[in-house]
């Protein structure tokens, strides 16, 4: 079974189609880069898998998208619950300002109480797959807003993870960081790659060639070509892709 | 003589002009409310004493102190805030943070914007008409602090709404992607962040309520009444009416006048202390919350 499936889906915001009858699967523990030019819909597609689109007025969606072949805007579907269940990073790291600890603690004290020592073991775990306990075990009551950008970013990813989700959307986690930060993600993605399955939306065709697995590629609304990454990249089969990957526009 | 790309300009002198007449008016204003303090020091200083302030009038109005008003005063404006607080607050945060934005949306905000224009004493008014008359519950602090409380509301629904508009979306979209309800992200992240400047709100709306008249003259306040309040339904002296008794209904104004000047002060000098206590408090919220 599919870990995730869009079926024909279209979006509209009011009356602007955002997105064309898309369809798309993805396998589990596989990393989907979505690419393409501004506006082409590539984060509203990500947006799609947890609902984060609803929060947009007039947000009107046709066709299915499903995770672990379950219909995900289906009557009687609890949005807030979907979201627990997936993680999602955003463009710009957005720690609360609170302490580390708390950052990481977030999610989980939105459940259940869960007793203390149980958080304590799962930030502590979320930080380490995230590549960040070295960093910041020292210092865990510190307030997150004094880590530089980069590990700002990774306490988000930290965060997300914390909550246990199956699924980790990321929505150009990278475009606000230096060129090491970004190769630090890189190489976390693709250690997370084991537990989880991810989608990222890069505006960086050299990051989704270097950790994807598959590549999707947006334009005006539309699924243009989806594929291997390594087939996708070597031998585009529609004009559209060759031209966006050589650089001829976007 | 520098080269002529880095030579100043002849205009440049509008900018040094400019900078200084804004200067001059900022400072000019310093000078105003020292000046006001400084008078009020100076007219009402001498009165000023323990005893003043914890104890009942004498002889008349005319000697003793003015404990009876100033406790009158800040019972009847805290259990006003308090009502506003709540009141304004969740008006604000459904506003701002709750509202679809539709018609209810625009109802309510016109009804703050009319709200806040209508002058104190139709408040008085109305207060007494419907607190002290028909809901019965006399001319008392209940009367009086309900009314003071409607008075308010449009600076408390503003200040709320603008305090929880001001915490970043992203902050709040993030919380919501991490599986928390809307209301959970009200009261995690938007209310946690946003209380330094509710609690700012809630001072500067205190000092005001401290200072008006219009509302209470027919709602609560007593023109002398030298005892303590035992209930809420009961009336009370209050600073700023007792101040308007003291300048006009003495018959020795060589004796009333100082002490007038000296409740005025100490209204003032409690609103100014209120004004630091929420810069301070605010500075420390801030600080315990990394923001």
């Amino acid at each position: 079974m599919y870990k995730l499936q869009a079926q024909a889906v279209s979006v509209w915001y009011g009356t602007h189609q955002a997105l064309f009858n898309v369809s798309l699967s993805l396998e589990r523990n596989q990393i989907l880069a979505l690419i393409g030019p501004s506006g082409c819909g590539k984060s509203t597609f990500l947006r799609l898998f947890n609902r984060m689109n609803d929060f947009i007025p007039d947000f009107r969606l046709a066709g299915k998208v499903l995770i672990d072949g379950e219909d995900i805007y289906a009557p009687g579907v609890d949005p807030v619950l979907l979201r627990r269940r997936v993680g999602m990073v955003f463009q710009k790291p957005t720690p609360f300002p609170f302490s580390i600890y708390e950052n990481v603690a977030y999610g989980l004290r939105l459940q259940n109480r869960l007793p203390e020592n149980l958080i304590r073991e799962r930030v502590e775990q979320a930080l380490q797959q995230a590549a960040l306990w070295d960093e910041v075990k020292d210092k865990l009551k510190k307030s997150a807003l004094s880590l530089s950008g980069g590990q700002q970013q990774r306490l988000c990813i930290a965060r997300a993870l914390a909550i246990r989700p199956s699924l980790i959307l990321m929505d150009e986690p990278t475009s606000a960081l230096d060129p090491i930060s970004t190769a630090k993600i890189e190489e976390l993605l693709t250690d997370l790659k084991r537990y989880y399955t991810i989608v990222i939306v890069t505006h960086n065709m050299q990051q989704a060639a270097r950790i994807s697995d598959y590549t999707a590629f947006f334009k005006d609304g539309y699924l243009i070509e989806c594929d291997r990454t390594k087939d996708f990249f070597t031998n585009p089969k529609h004009p559209e892709t060759l031209r966006y990957i050589t650089g001829r526009f976007g | 003589m520098p080269s002529p790309l880095l030579k100043r300009p002849s205009k440049r002198w509008r900018e040094g002009a400019l900078t200084l007449l804004v200067s001059a008016i900022s400072w000019s204003m310093l000078v105003v409310l020292v000046g006001v303090i400084g008078f009020l020091v100076y007219q009402g200083g001498k009165v000023l004493s323990w005893e003043f302030l914890t104890t009942p009038m004498q002889e008349g109005m005319q000697a003793g102190g003015i404990a009876p008003p100033l406790v009158g005063s800040l019972w009847v404006s805290t259990l006003a805030l308090l009502i506003g607080a709540i009141l304004g607050t969740a008006t604000g945060a459904y506003l701002s943070e709750f509202s679809s934005k539709g018609h209810l949306h625009h109802l309510i905000e016109l009804l703050v914007n009319t709200l806040a224009g209508i002058p104190s004493i139709v408040y008085g008014l109305f207060g007494m008409a419907l607190f002290v008359v028909v809901l019965g519950f006399g001319a008392s602090i209940l009367s009086g602090a309900l009314t003071l409380s409607l008075l308010s509301l449009p600076i408390l629904i503003r200040n709320a709404q603008e305090a929880f508009s001001s915490i970043s979306t992203d902050l709040k979209l993030a919380s919501l992607g991490m599986g928390a309800s809307p209301v959970q992200t009200f009261w995690r992240i938007t209310l946690r962040l946003a209380f330094p400047r509710l609690i700012t709100g809630y001072v500067l709306a205190m000092g005001r309520l401290l200072g008006e008249t219009a509302p209470i003259l027919f709602t609560v306040a007593a023109y002398y009444l030298p005892a303590y309040p035992h209930s809420p339904l009961e009336p009370t002296m209050m600073l700023p009416y007792h101040l308007y008794a003291l300048i006009t209904s003495g018959t020795n104004i060589t004796q009333t006048y100082p002490m007038a000047f000296g409740t005025a002060l100490v209204l003032v000098s409690i609103t100014l202390l209120l004004t630091v206590a929420a810069a301070i408090l605010r500075f420390r919220l801030k600080k315990h919350l990394h923001v």
